[in-house]
């Protein structure tokens, strides 16, 4: 388990102005479990998961995992108990001068003790035939694609037999499909091997689709905590609620009239609403953006309509909805 | 049209001893010059600010030693080391004397190429290291040296070839080679046919040594995909 309890974080910069990074994060992630940090850039978040091992010193609080305290160890202990926390990056920072082999092999060569070279290849051979590269072992980093290459990180990063796993944007530079391939062998680690596995993103996609709890993180702090089908189908911070549906895409903005947010929760995801609403109303209504997920088998789904003009036929609209037992809120 | 001079160096083998003493007092002086630079240079990059193990004071203490020397014309720094030379190898004189002067003047030349092939490295690939548990000396050996290695080789082809521009200067304290040819026969002589030989022969060692040095980079740089 890793416990974060009061961590803060405070740069100095060059002209002397302190800068928070991140203040007052308080949050336990259990075994086996894949948890999720999502914040737009600049929230704190990669200073978050580099404060796990302590790739970044917290400036006060404390770090710890199955009940060590991680800032407390000496820098020999700290090395030992990093092994441990593997982590993976958005560029996934390769050596460019190995190959996919021998890019395996580096954790296993710090780690000097256990096993000579011939030991060392034939377990970075069954790690990148874990990860589906095996016919790519002899080639360099250059001569990959992209998600080839975060599949050559994660074999590395699964060397050592870490417990828990730490993506940093991992999925960020790649494209969608790319993305999903990605993510589903992170979950099925995840499963198989029982690697808990902690990821930051600022794409909600990647929450909901191997999450299993997520963290919100807004302007230095945790905004809201919970399991990804209850945020995504109940944010109450604002930020959660950007997330879900970026406030800032242009439709939004092109439309001037009143909206409101309709909230699908399972039940109702798959019934016409929209459309009965239309025909039984006589109103028509503008659907600026929806969009359903699916969450342990059930369908969520948020949808964004701008109401009538005329406010007569607006408010017949609320008042069918409300009967209806659809869930809604006015959207800002 | 050669002068007589000419066929006389040539017919005694001093034109070729001269090719030869040339290129070799290059690359020992340069091969010593990377055994003191290269730590140096390493140290500088390791100690500096944003370094793996930034330590202050070390940094700017060599920072100021290797600006020290390097901010001294070769040809004054010569005269002003001669009793360093007569104190390591005996004599102010000659090619032991010259060697002691090139590897005073490239050490600190090395150690800046060096510096700057190293901090090259991707600080995403030492920060994977580092959050793998490896230790300093690891990041050294196993990240920075050899993910620096194909700048680390053209940056050693530029130190050879300024080395070898050195060791021509180097003839006014008696040092031989192609240089001394070119002033003793060639212009104190007034054979300016040999002064241009010793050029034309210097201009095909260089360009063999960059040819050579850049041969071996490319070949030894994974980062391209052929």
């Amino acid at each position: 388990m890793i416990e974060i309890k009061e961590l803060c974080k405070t740069f100095r910069m060059p002209d002397g102005r302190q800068i928070t990074a991140l203040s007052d994060i308080n949050l336990s992630i259990q075994d086996g479990e894949i948890f999720g940090i999502i914040g737009l850039s600049g929230a704190g978040k990669s200073t978050l998961v580099r404060c796990i091992n302590l790739l970044e010193r917290p400036s006060s609080g404390q770090v710890i995992v199955d009940g060590r305290e991680l800032t407390a160890l000496k820098p020999k202990e700290l090395r030992q108990a990093r092994r441990s926390m593997s982590m993976i990056f958005q560029d996934f920072n390769l050596l460019m001068q190995r190959t996919a082999l021998e890019n395996v092999c580096f954790p296993l060569e710090l780690n000097g003790l256990r096993g000579e070279a011939a030991w060392r290849k034939k377990r970075a051979m069954e790690l990148l035939e874990l990860v589906g590269l095996a016919d790519r072992a002899n080639s360099y980093p250059s001569q990959l694609s992209g998600g080839q290459k975060q599949r050559v990180a994660i074999a590395r990063a699964l060397a050592t037999e870490p417990k828990y796993l730490l993506c940093d944007e991992a999925t960020s530079a790649l494209d969608p499909n790319t993305t999903r391939s990605i993510l589903d062998l992170l979950r099925r680690i995840n499963e198989t091997m029982g690697v808990t596995i902690v990821v930051i993103t600022h794409e909600m996609k990647v929450i909901d689709q191997i999450c299993h709890r997520v963290a919100v993180i807004d302007q230095s702090r945790i905004a809201e905590l919970g399991r990804v089908s209850e945020v995504f189908t109940n944010p109450r911070s604002d930020i959660a609620r950007e997330l879900i549906i970026p406030r800032d895409r242009a439709v939004l903005d092109t439309a001037g009239g009143r909206r409101i947010r309709i909230t699908f929760d399972g039940s109702d995801a798959k019934a016409p609403v929209i459309s009965e609403m239309v025909l039984e109303c006589q109103a028509p209504v503008n659907i600026l953006f929806a969009d359903t997920r699916e969450f342990e088998g059930v369908t969520h789904g948020h949808m964004i309509v701008e109401l009538p003009s005329d406010p007569r036929q607006a408010e017949k609209l609320l008042v069918w909805l409300k009967n209806s037992q659809v869930k809604w809120q006015e959207e800002a | 049209m050669l002068s007589e001079m000419f066929y006389k160096l040539w017919a005694n083998h001093l034109i070729q001893i001269g090719i030869w003493e040339t290129v070799y007092m290059t690359f020992l002086s340069t091969a010593i010059a990377y055994l003191i630079g290269l730590p140096l240079g390493l140290i500088l990059t390791v100690t500096d600010e944003g370094g793996i193990r930034p330590v202050r004071w070390l940094n700017r203490l060599l920072g100021f030693v290797v600006n020290f020397f390097r901010s001294i014309p070769f040809i004054i720094l010569m005269v002003a080391m001669l009793p360093v030379a007569r104190l390591i190898v005996g004599t102010a004189l000659g090619n032991k004397a010259m060697i002691v002067m090139l590897v005073i003047a490239a050490a600190p030349y090395v150690a800046r190429m060096v510096e700057s092939s190293v901090k090259e490295v991707d600080a995403g690939v030492i920060e994977a290291a580092n959050s793998m548990g490896a230790n300093n000396l690891q990041i050294v050996l196993k990240v920075l040296l050899p993910e620096a290695k194909p700048s680390l080789i053209l940056g050693a082809v530029i130190s050879t070839v300024t080395i070898l521009s050195y060791s021509a200067m180097a003839s006014t304290i008696g040092g031989t080679g192609l240089g001394q040819i070119a002033i003793i026969y060639g212009h104190q002589r007034s054979n300016d046919d040999i002064t241009w030989i010793c050029v034309i022969l210097t201009v095909i060692i260089v360009q063999i040594i960059q040819e050579v040095g850049n041969t071996i980079a490319r070949r030894t740089d994974k980062r391209s995909r052929n």
